[in-house]
């Protein structure tokens, strides 16, 4: 399953959000999408999974163009994790992991082959003690790996999850990439929208840097994560390093104003 | 893991049908016996077969099924409505009487009565209910579009209901003939005594209608808890799901309340009450909310028939006796939503 944009604008009430933005994800990997706060991240997130209206641009899935897709055939290549874990009912960890089942099922009832997908996600996210637990009684980290079972109940081709370690501990955020990293091996397609850029090092292969709802750098992190590209897009500098044959990086900014 | 034995919760939901289904046959049977004449059921029912038109046949035929036939139908209605509303603007204070769709059904109901359409044309008495329910759901669906606090729908409900009760009381205060206003008057208080079986025909198609379009929902409705963009994502057709529950709600609403008049909070009372059983899903709760709506309803309707006042006790005054504290109870419960 391939996904591609090519020259998406957006804007809402006047404003420019996404400029003649075309990218192309290649399945099997994990492509992370960074810039800072009110860089058009979530907005593209948004038009990848159908669910924003686009001035002008066409996005293709399998090169066939997104709107010839039905909603349900859709959902059944493209799950999508929003960045706020809304759930309005106080619902059981598990059926909420359940829902996840929705493109595949037609009655409420479950057979084995949707229990079992049931069961693996939730293996996967970590969240086997929370069972029985219900949703709105859990703290703010442990409802996002929740939704991230039920993203993964779907078992779909390619995931678009927007910030789904922003409210982990560092174990779990770690533990969350690795299994990002285990399905894009499987070859499914995973792209995810992350602030955590030493995160973004490490285990993304590809990297789309948005500033200002423009496309101002791709490539692998070293072409993307530069000194320069922090200084001038996030505004703050950097410590770089390498351990274990792994690089890594650390923003940074002195105490005195600007000066690294 | 314990995931299978607690997803297929089939047999706690399975029961629940099962409890709810034999409670209202029971009160099914015991309708057809209480009321002010004693009859026997069983000459009753012989008589008819025999084609025989003795008092007991006519109590029976005329008065006793088509009371009890309506009170479970427009029970079902309201139950079902509520929980179908609840479902779609995700909030669980969403209700027909509450929002105002009663009021406005109410409304177009009298403005039927009032032009005399009612005894020209029968059909046109549910028409007008089913048309002003549309217009408060609408209503109630664009102003929570795009913010579904609890302040913004009671605030909505509260209007709407006020603009419908000012239109029905303009209606009264012109109305040429002060005994249709008396007629009127109490029509809106809700009741199910007097109705015979033209009004059950009258209304069966709408209401069968709206509860198949609420009905076919159900799984959507799940769905649509985890908000809009999600459920979009996961193959709802939003668009699709909001309209057949507005139509749906207004069709069974608006031909209720064109027979019984204003009946408020089963909608409310009933989902509440039953919600905790089916897993807290909204579309699970359908089929059992209207079960537990024909339920209610009915045995409010018995009880109103055995209590001992000197003019029967309608059976609306008893829901909002009942239903009002309720409301109240809920709102104090879920306070701390307000600030959101």
């Amino acid at each position: 399953m391939s996904l591609a944009a090519s020259s998406i604008n957006v804007n809402l009430s006047g404003n420019v959000i996404l400029k003649d933005i075309s990218v192309e994800f290649p399945t099997g990997k994990i492509i992370g999408l960074i810039g800072p706060n009110g860089a058009g991240k979530s907005t593209l997130m948004r038009v990848l999974a159908g669910l924003q209206m686009i001035e002008s641009g066409q996005i293709s899935l399998n090169h066939q163009p997104l709107n010839t897709f039905s909603r349900q055939a859709l959902a059944k290549e493209i799950t999508y994790l929003p960045q706020t874990g809304e759930c309005h009912w106080p619902m059981t960890v598990e059926r909420v992991v359940m829902l996840g089942r929705h493109p595949h099922l037609n009655t409420h009832r479950l057979d084995d082959v949707n229990i079992q997908a049931v069961e693996q996600a939730i293996k996967e996210a970590d969240i086997e003690h929370l069972i029985g637990r219900p949703v709105n009684e859990l703290s703010g980290g442990e409802r996002a790996r929740v939704m991230l079972a039920r993203a993964l109940a779907t078992q779909s081709n390619i995931l678009l999850a927007d910030e789904p370690i922003v409210s982990l501990d560092p174990r779990h955020q770690i533990e969350v990439m690795v299994l990002l990293q285990t399905l894009a091996q499987k070859g499914k397609t995973v792209i995810v929208v992350l602030h955590e850029l030493h995160l973004a090092m490490r285990y993304c292969q590809q990297l789309i840097l948005l500033d200002k709802g423009q496309k101002v750098s791709e490539g692998t992190s070293a072409d993307v994560l530069t000194e320069a590209n922090l200084q001038e897009i996030y505004g703050v500098g950097a410590l770089f390093g390498e351990h274990q044959g792994n690089k890594w990086v650390l923003p940074w900014l002195d105490n005195k104003k600007g000066k690294v | 893991m314990q995931v299978k034995t607690s997803l297929n919760t089939r047999r706690q939901e399975t029961l629940l049908t099962l409890m709810l289904t034999s409670i209202l046959f029971i009160l099914f049977a015991f309708s057809l016996v209480v009321g002010d004449v004693n009859i026997n059921i069983i000459n009753g029912l012989s008589d008819i077969f025999n084609n025989k038109s003795t008092l007991n046949a006519i109590i029976f035929e005329e008065i006793r099924l088509p009371r009890t036939l309506l009170a479970m139908l427009i029970g079902a209605s309201l139950g079902l409505s509520g929980a179908a509303l609840q479902g779609m603007v995700r909030n669980p204070l969403a209700e027909p009487g509450v929002i105002g769709v009663s009021a406005s059904a109410a409304l177009g109901a009298v403005i039927v009565f009032y032009f005399g359409l009612a005894s020209a044309i029968p059909m046109a008495l549910p028409l007008g209910g089913i048309a002003g329910a549309l217009v408060a759901v609408l209503f109630l669906y664009l102003l929570t579009k795009n913010n579904n606090s609890m302040l913004t729908l009671i605030l909505a409900g509260v209007a709407v209901s006020s603009l419908a009760s000012a239109l029905t009381a303009l209606a009264l205060n012109l109305s040429p003939n002060p005994y249709a206003s008396l007629e009127i008057f109490f029509w809106l208080m809700g009741s199910l005594a007097d109705r015979s079986f033209t009004h059950v025909w009258l209304i069966l198609p709408a209401t069968l209608l709206g509860w198949w379009l609420m009905l076919s929902t159900r799984r959507d409705l799940d769905v649509l808890s985890l908000g809009e963009d999600t459920a979009q994502s996961l193959g709802v057709q939003l668009q699709k799901l909001n309209k057949r529950i507005i139509l749906g709600a207004a069709l069974a609403v608006g031909a209720a309340v064109s027979v019984s008049g204003g009946i408020g909070f089963v909608g409310l009372v009933v989902p509440h009450l039953l919600r905790r059983y089916v897993g807290y899903q909204p579309g699970r709760l359908l089929l059992s909310s209207a079960l537990g709506g024909a339920v209610l309803l009915l045995a409010a309707d018995i009880t109103v028939r055995l209590l001992p006042t000197q003019q029967e006790l309608k059976i609306g005054v008893l829901t909002a006796l009942l239903g009002a504290p309720f409301f109240l109870h809920l709102i104090l419960k879920s306070k701390r939503e307000w600030a959101s």
